[in-house]
């Protein structure tokens, strides 16, 4: 009720029936070659069309609200990401060092 | 007839204020949460979309539980009696509030208070609480609530969010909480000349330049949002960037879009 813009803005994409939008998380495994790459050389956004919300470093309390672009990635990173299911369940893949081999493979 | 704020009132004489109906169960969060939102709001602020007053009643028919009430809330006015009379509704001025909360553990007294408060005052908002969704949920949209939360549902989904997305579910309730981080999400409303017309999101770098981001794009020729709109896209005028950041850069980012002043063309 205090934040009308904030809540109608989460509460008409939560609720739109054309694209299923989610405020969801990932977090960097200790093996995922984007540990030490910067958000922009990680290229994240463009591989998946999420927005990259904020950082919520490993052990933090406090989020890091619009990473900066040059902001590097680190194991235990949890990626607070809005999009949709399968572009989340994408993100997961490549984030857990596994996956992102994968797409790569795929990719090359 | 008392003037300081937070005093028993014996009527209450507020507009477009919030009526909690109970001092237990969730009646409690709901006072915390409407205190903490006086004690942010400047004078005469407002909540919502500024229809909202900050003031805050709560009825019981306990006096001595809603004189600990007043010592933990000290913006709440409070009325003593049963929230199921008519004549308690309008001494805690129903036919000029904005909104109730009939959050009583009995839910028949929540039906009740919702049909009476609507018979009162039929642009009411009602939000009721009930242990009994499917059943009493129904009954109480019926008697025109306009929304009805079920505690233990609300619950049990926290509690499954909380297991598998700690994260996300912490940074949603940061969002929507007033005291933590300034972090909000508002329109970038593009004029007929604006310096912004023409240019692709990415070029804006608004990311890098403002800490902003755009989450989402409602073109001008639609109402309906493109979500994570592509870095390629190309504003137009009308267009309006819904973007993600704190309060002060996307000020910062917004006057960015506006044309620049005969003054300070020159950056």
């Amino acid at each position: 009720m205090f934040r009308p813009s904030v809540t109608t803005f989460l509460d008409q994409m939560l609720r739109d029936d054309r694209a299923v939008m989610r405020v969801e998380e990932a977090v960097l495994a200790p093996e995922s070659p984007f540990c030490g790459q910067t958000l922009a050389g990680s290229a994240l956004r463009e591989r998946t069309g999420l927005v990259i919300v904020a950082i919520r470093p490993a052990g933090a309390e406090a989020f890091v609200f619009c990473p900066p672009p040059d902001r590097p990635l680190a194991a235990g990173d949890a990626l607070i990401v809005m999009g949709e299911v399968g572009q989340i369940l994408q993100l997961r893949r490549l984030v857990n060092g596994r996956g992102a081999v994968a797409e790569r493979r795929r990719g090359a | 007839m008392s003037g300081e704020p937070g005093a028993k009132t014996d009527i209450v004489t507020c507009q477009r204020h919030l009526i909690v109906c109970g001092l237990s169960g969730p009646a409690q969060h709901i006072l915390a949460e409407l205190e903490q939102y006086k004690r942010m709001a400047g004078d005469g602020e407002r909540l919502g979309t500024g229809v909202i007053s900050c003031d805050f009643v709560a009825i019981d028919a306990d006096e001595r539980a809603l004189a600990r009430a007043r010592k933990q809330y000290p913006h709440v006015r409070t009325i003593a009696g049963d929230a199921t009379e008519d004549e308690v509704l309008r001494r805690a001025g129903v036919r000029q509030a904005y909104g109730i909360f009939p959050v009583l553990p009995n839910k028949k007294d929540n039906l009740f208070i919702t049909f009476t408060a609507k018979q009162i005052h039929p642009e009411i908002r009602v939000v009721a609480s009930t242990t009994d969704f499917l059943n009493a949920g129904r009954k109480l949209f019926r008697a025109g609530a306009a929304s009805v939360v079920s505690p233990s549902f609300i619950g049990g989904l926290r509690l499954v969010s909380e297991l598998v997305r700690p994260h996300a579910t912490a940074f949603l309730d940061e969002m929507l909480r007033t005291k933590v981080s300034d972090v909000q999400i508002q329109e970038i409303r593009l004029g007929a000349a604006s310096p912004f017309r023409g240019q692709t999101i990415a070029a804006l770098a608004l990311p890098s330049d403002y800490s902003v981001l755009a989450v989402a794009l409602v073109p001008a020729a639609s109402e309906a949002p493109v979500y994570n709109p592509p870095g390629e896209t190309r504003l137009q005028s009308g267009d309006a960037l819904v973007v993600f950041g704190k309060g002060a850069d996307i000020a910062r980012a917004q006057s960015a879009a506006q044309a620049a002043g005969p003054g300070e063309r020159q950056e």
